[in-house]
């Protein structure tokens, strides 16, 4: 599958180039942050408070004379660490219960499926400010909030999949050949799920940085001084009249770093599932 | 019940399949679908039984039931004499061992992320027969046994034709040894040069391998040419089972007749008086009362409305269901 | 001799994609008479249902392209019509029935109104007319109590109905030319006898030429007055069934009828074709049967034969031309 031939074809398409370049980008940052940081994060120098950019300082300094570029290096460890995290909590839940619910069926399915239906008749910001508000502001606290309002969309995803496959021959000559309930799902159904769930997980992590970003912006999430982009952003609110660099580049990240994995969402969904390329 | 000459290697009593049809809101169960509706049957080793019928006869039901794949309603299936309705979890995954089955559609009867030695390998593991070097020199003797090659190990099944994908699916079937192989309209779905392929190679491996087969096919011609035994299925029901030979000759069941009447032959010399069979196929949630073929049936009669004949012998291993015998 | 009604000369259909050109139809002459069947005969891929869908001008685009030859429907070239103009020849003086009839028909309509609704829009009648005549339609393919089943929708009738009804659609504006595509191989085989039977009977009562697609070589036994045996692409063989299936040429065609298990004959071990249908985007400038051909000699896997009158026949091999005892 992961031949060079199709891995070739996958960056022939700009687009996702351009979204490998941004979330690769990402990576090193928040691998190299102490070496690409011009200060560190937290030192504060009254003195340079909201300068602007320069070249001692190239995005600015926030209110206590913080360093903005170099905040926004070490926030990307943050945000890259909050996706993951969301992302992988709702997927390790979401593929369970999909699983589960899609291969019994019956009652186990109608409850967990009720249970979905519940969760996502709220608009998952609404839930995940109740969540995170209930559990108390930290950050660990709103990755937990976002993700429980994340994993209903993957065990949809996983049991759609499921009843699907269910089906196939192929599972029921697995079975006809011997192997376990277990052993089906594990080698036969999961496997043919898998492409769907890489590229919704790839945009998805955009989406939990987005939200867990909102989260902070209101005060439910990272706690000062935690470099993170969307407290940044919500302290920055104050002097987004009188000095434009303090909300503009956190925002500016935010903005990119979604659509990056966006981006890359796509390719590998086109890159994937070749049937959909053909009819879109 | 068919009378038993020696002890077979299967055999069913009084097999009933029924799916319940539900609607409305709360699911009520307003009927069934009686896909299979008692069937007696018995496959002798080293035999080929064919299955013919129309589609919704029920003969792929019967043949998922003998897999154990799906619960009869009623009845019994005896696999070298045990009740397999009796076997517990881990003795009827043992018993699957020996009961194999190929599938019609090669482009879906395998797993499309599975190379071909995992797939042909998976049965292999999951019961242990062997493992690592032991196990690849049994995988490339399974491929060469079908007409492949030790090249083709890791390859993925889309980089197969439709012909080879079944030649893959016949290998993973007799990776373990099995007893009995249920082919399921194993050579439908192919063109015609790759079928007389496919057919050749499950005609030689049953006598190299003395192997089992209960063949699933509408194709009468195919059924002929490798059944020793055939058994024609009507709405669930078996109205007719009969030597091949003696079958194709002379055979009882004016739905026999209108069947082998209906087979075109590929040849325009011979011209043959058809027996065209008016209307269709009932619906098998409510069969007919009586003989279930008699709202098709040129010669019926009063008798064959109001009661239904019973499977009895009209010559040696030749049974019918019909009143005019 | 009857009045020819389609006359295919040297039809050429490609599909691009964007690593290859496949041709699926490379170079196919056929006639058609008046009152005649001509079958074509061949195994998946082999351009057959393509050659239909290129004579009604349906092949999509992108990424099928008729590339070349003509098709003339009496005497007019098909290829050089407007849009416009081959809407009126589709489903009116050239109809065609598919062989899964339910993607066909409209789900949401009764087979009445759909029938009526295409007697009314090529012949112009009132609807009443209209639903009366789709009645009489229904009547002639053998439809048990039409009224009843003019208002049923297609999902509740059986596969062998449902082909009927189309066939009622594809017949009601008296067609010219009926083309079948695989009419009967969804359906069973008693079902599959019915419904050739009563299109032996159409045709003989309304005098239509038909163009029967099909994989089945007994079928076309019954059905057909001449036989097209057609082989990646290209026309192999073409005579009267009579001569195709007592005298065969093609080594293929040869091969096809030795290895279908028949019901009459009985064999110890069918006869094979080895190897596997080739590729159409990577085809050789020589013989396309070659590689399988058991008869093979140098000349077939440099050269292509052309399509040769041979006795009855017309062949494509060099087993049959002068070139070949060299």
């Amino acid at each position: 599958m992961a031949d060079i031939k199709s891995f070739v074809k996958f960056f022939k398409n700009p687009l996702s180039v351009i979204g490998a370049l941004i979330i690769s980008a990402l990576v090193m940052a928040a691998i190299f942050a102490p070496v690409l940081a011009t200060h560190p994060p937290n030192e504060i120098v009254m003195a340079d408070k909201l300068a602007q950019p320069s070249p001692a300082h190239y995005f600015g300094t926030d209110e206590m004379g913080r360093d903005i570029y170099s905040r926004i290096v070490y926030g990307s460890r943050i945000s890259l660490q909050v996706g993951m995290q969301v992302v992988g909590i709702a997927i390790s839940i979401g593929v369970f219960t999909g699983a589960v619910s899609g291969y019994y069926g019956g009652w186990i399915d109608e409850i967990i499926m009720r249970i979905t239906d519940m969760f996502l008749a709220f608009p998952s910001m609404i839930l995940a400010m109740a969540i995170a508000a209930a559990l108390g502001p930290s950050l660990s606290n709103a990755v937990i909030a976002s993700s429980i309002t994340w994993w209903p969309w993957y065990t949809r995803m996983v049991r759609s999949q499921i009843l699907a496959l269910r089906e196939a021959e192929f599972v029921e000559a697995a079975r006809a050949s011997g192997n376990t309930m277990f052993g089906v799902i594990i080698k036969y159904i999961l496997p043919n799920c898998l492409s769907p769930l890489i590229v919704q997980a790839t945009m998805d992590v955009g989406f939990a940085i987005q939200l867990t970003a909102g989260l902070s912006f209101i005060g439910l999430g990272a706690q000062p001084p935690t470099a993170d982009w969307g407290s940044m952003l919500s302290t920055g609110r104050k002097y987004m009249l009188t000095h434009w660099w303090y909300v503009t580049f956190p925002g500016l990240f935010i903005f990119l770093v979604v659509l990056g994995f966006n981006l890359l969402g796509d390719g590998l969904r086109d890159h994937l599932d070749p049937k959909l390329k053909n009819t879109a | 019940m068919e009378k038993l000459e020696m002890e077979p290697l299967v055999h069913t009593v009084g097999i009933k399949k029924y799916y319940p049809i539900k609607r409305g809101v709360l699911q009520k169960t307003i009927g069934h679908v009686k896909a299979v509706d008692g069937v007696d049957l018995y496959i002798n080793k080293g035999e080929a039984l064919g299955i013919v019928g129309e589609s919704g006869c029920g003969k792929s039901t019967l043949g998922k039931v003998i897999l154990q794949l799906q619960p009869q309603t009623e009845g019994k299936v005896f696999f070298e004499g045990q009740d397999l309705s009796q076997l517990g979890k881990e003795a009827m995954r043992e018993t699957r061992k020996k009961i194999q089955v190929i599938y019609q559609d090669p482009y879906a009867s395998l797993n499309p992320r599975m190379t071909v030695e995992q797939s042909i390998g998976d049965p292999i593991d999951v019961f242990k027969l062997a493992r690592g070097e032991e196990k690849r020199q049994i995988i490339i003797q399974l491929l060469k046994d079908v007409g492949l090659s030790e090249s083709h190990l890791k390859r993925y099944p889309h980089e197969f034709s439709g012909g080879q994908r079944q030649r893959i699916g016949i290998a993973r079937a007799l990776a373990v040894n099995p007893g009995l192989i249920v082919c399921d309209e194993p050579v439908s779905a192919l063109d015609v040069s790759v079928r007389s392929q496919v057919l050749n190679l499950l005609q030689e491996l049953k006598s190299r391998f003395n192997l089992t087969y209960l063949f699933i096919s509408h194709d009468l011609s195919v059924v002929r040419h490798l059944c020793d035994r055939v058994a024609v299925m009507y709405l669930g029901k078996i109205i007719e089972s009969a030597p091949t030979r003696e079958f194709f000759v002379l055979p009882l069941h004016p739905y026999s007749k209108a069947l082998l009447s209906a087979v075109p032959i590929p040849d325009p010399a011979i011209s043959r008086d058809r027996i065209i069979l008016s209307g269709d196929v009932p619906n098998p949630a409510n069969p007919p009362e009586g003989c279930r073929f008699h709202t098709r049936c040129p010669y019926k009669t009063d008798l064959c409305v109001a009661q239904e004949p019973i499977l009895r012998q009209a010559g040696n291993n030749h049974y019918v269901a019909c009143h005019e015998f | 001799m009857e009045e020819v009604i389609l006359e295919i000369k040297d039809l050429k259909t490609y599909f691009y994609s964007d690593k290859s050109v496949v041709p699926a139809v490379n170079g196919i002459d056929l006639l058609v008479r008046k009152g005649e069947t001509l079958g074509i005969v061949g195994e998946s891929g082999c351009g057959k249902s393509v050659t239909c869908l290129s004579i009604l001008r349906l092949i999509p685009d992108p990424p099928g392209k008729i590339v070349g030859g003509q098709i003339l429907f009496k005497g007019e070239d098909l290829l050089a019509k407007t849009e416009a103009e081959m809407r009126a020849v589709r489903g009116n003086s050239i109809s065609m029935i598919f062989q899964e009839p339910m993607t066909s028909l409209n789900p949401v309509f009764t087979v009445g109104d759909q029938l009526s609704e295409a007697i009314r829009l090529h012949q112009g009648v009132a609807k009443k007319e209209a639903k009366q005549k789709a009645i009489d339609m229904l009547k002639q393919v053998g439809v048990p109590a039409p009224e009843q089943r003019a208002r049923e929708y297609p999902h509740q009738l059986s596969g062998g109905m449902r082909q009927r009804v189309m066939i009622a659609m594809a017949i009601s504006c008296n067609p010219d030319l009926l083309l079948a595509d695989e009419p009967t191989t969804a359906l069973d085989v008693t079902i599959q006898a019915q419904i050739l039977e009563m299109m032996r009977d159409l045709k003989d009562r309304l005098g239509m030429a038909i163009i029967l697609i099909t994989h089945d070589m007994g079928v076309v036994a019954e059905m057909a007055d001449q036989i097209l045996v057609m082989y990646a692409g290209k026309a192999v063989e073409c005579a009267t069934v009579k001569t195709i299936y007592k005298n065969p040429m093609h080594p293929y065609t040869v091969g096809l009828l030795d290895s279908i298990p028949r019901m009459d004959v009985d064999v110890e071990k069918l006869h094979v074709i080895e190897g596997v249908l080739p590729d159409l985007s990577n085809m050789p400038e020589a013989c396309c049967f070659e590689p399988r051909c058991p008869d093979a000699r140098s000349i077939c896997s440099q050269k292509e034969p052309d399509l040769e009158q041979v006795g009855d026949s017309l062949v494509r091999c060099w087993k049959y031309c002068p070139e070949w005892r060299q």
